[in-house]
């Protein structure tokens, strides 16, 4: 269950939900990185809550209940880097409140948090977590060397050697390309049929 | 109990209990975060006039309507000797924050952009010194922006032209208000 998040079930290249972030701020891998754990931690405290309120949530009722939930952690961690990682929040900031309306926190809490105990939860949460972590500073390490000249904000390059790949349009290139090497990956050495992305 | 009823009370207890951990996270956070912009500030006004023994704020204006900002005194021992202006500029997606120290006669003596949230690659480039120091030396009748070096403007960035743009207009907007306002308040 827990290496799920990572390869079988990625968010970013398996699922595909949530490409917006996974373009959007993938721009250097600071960016990326602590969008990642923004990510990771609303996604565990929102599938612990859900799973702890499961009793109480009435089935009617859970939509605004997840919403209400996730849109309470995402204030928190807003709250929290705005606090203590100001230079990258004056980057990112706009994005972190949209975690509230990612499909990935809110397919888990549907998906797993409402039907499962809190620690598979809590487990579910944290694979995903660190998948999306994972896929965000793989994309922002391509598009930081190819966009920026630069390796974890260290330049070697005067400008820009791609310029391309820091806009979005170059985003998309490098989701497209790493979904395709991770398809090929399962087809050539796991022997698997990748199953394709858009599930829900 | 009927089942409105029901999905009521959860939802209202629901919020309750998340309103509550909001307010206590905010509470913890707050101080820490006014304390945070206050020295980003304090530094982003020493650098633009390291010499100074005191900044003074004088009063407020507003660059555009609604965005209102502040202009600063710098005083050397007794004597003012020049004046800070926070301003801003429309750029192509965002505000940019830009701050320009004036001499007594207006002479922009440095600028510096503070804030940008343009398009990543391109935006960059007018905060880099590179843009910023052509705007040193020059006065109100300079605030032009020009695509080749044209001696007495300011020359743009390809790429980030409505960017570069932005900064003019707003050191424009600057010196304007100064040569207007500050002239005759006192010293």
């Amino acid at each position: 269950m827990f290496k799920n998040g990572i390869w079988g079930e990625n968010p970013v290249f398996r699922l595909a939900l949530s490409l917006c972030p996974a373009v959007a701020v993938t721009t250097t891998v600071k960016n990326g990185l602590l969008m990642g754990v923004s990510v990771l931690f609303v996604l565990v405290m929102v599938n612990i809550t859900i799973s702890l309120l499961k009793p109480f949530i009435h089935p009617k009722a859970r939509f605004p209940i997840f919403m209400f939930t996730i849109a309470t952690w995402v204030t928190v961690i807003d709250l929290i880097l705005s606090a203590y990682a100001r230079g990258v929040y004056a980057e990112i900031g706009l994005y972190i409140q949209l975690i509230v309306t990612y499909a990935i926190v809110f397919s888990r809490a549907e998906l797993v948090a409402s039907k499962h105990k809190v620690i598979p939860s809590a487990i579910d949460g944290l694979s995903m977590g660190i998948g999306f972590t994972f896929a965000l500073v793989l994309i922002s390490f391509i598009r930081e060397i190819l966009g920026k000249g630069a390796i974890f904000g260290i330049p070697f390059a005067e400008s820009s050697p791609f310029l391309l790949m820091l806009l979005p349009a170059g985003g998309f290139f490098i989701v497209g390309l790493l979904m395709a090497l991770l398809n090929w990956i399962d087809i050539r050495f796991l022997g698997k049929t990748p199953i394709s992305g858009g599930g829900h | 109990m009927k089942e409105p009823v029901k999905i009521i009370a959860s939802l209202a207890s629901l919020l309750i209990i998340v309103g509550l951990l909001v307010a206590f996270v905010f509470a913890k956070t707050i101080p820490i975060r006014i304390e945070a912009e206050k020295r980003e500030r304090e530094i982003a006004l020493r650098a633009m006039a390291p010499e100074a023994d005191a900044i003074i704020p004088i009063g407020t204006w507003t660059p555009y309507p609604r965005k209102e900002d502040e202009y600063f005194k710098i005083k050397v021992g007794d004597k003012v000797t020049g004046y800070i202006i926070s301003t801003q500029g429309r750029g192509y997606q965002s505000f940019i924050r830009i701050l320009v120290a004036v001499d007594l006669d207006h002479t922009i003596k440095r600028l510096d952009v503070i804030w940008q949230g343009e398009t990543p690659g391109f935006g960059e480039e007018i905060e880099k010194p590179k843009f910023t120091e052509r705007f040193t030396g020059k006065r109100l009748e300079n605030m032009e922006l020009t695509m080749i070096n044209e001696p007495g403007k300011i020359q743009g960035v390809s790429g980030a032209t409505v960017s570069a743009r932005a900064v003019v207009t707003g050191a424009r907007l600057a010196l304007e208000m100064a040569k207007e306002r500050i002239s005759e308040e006192s010293q």
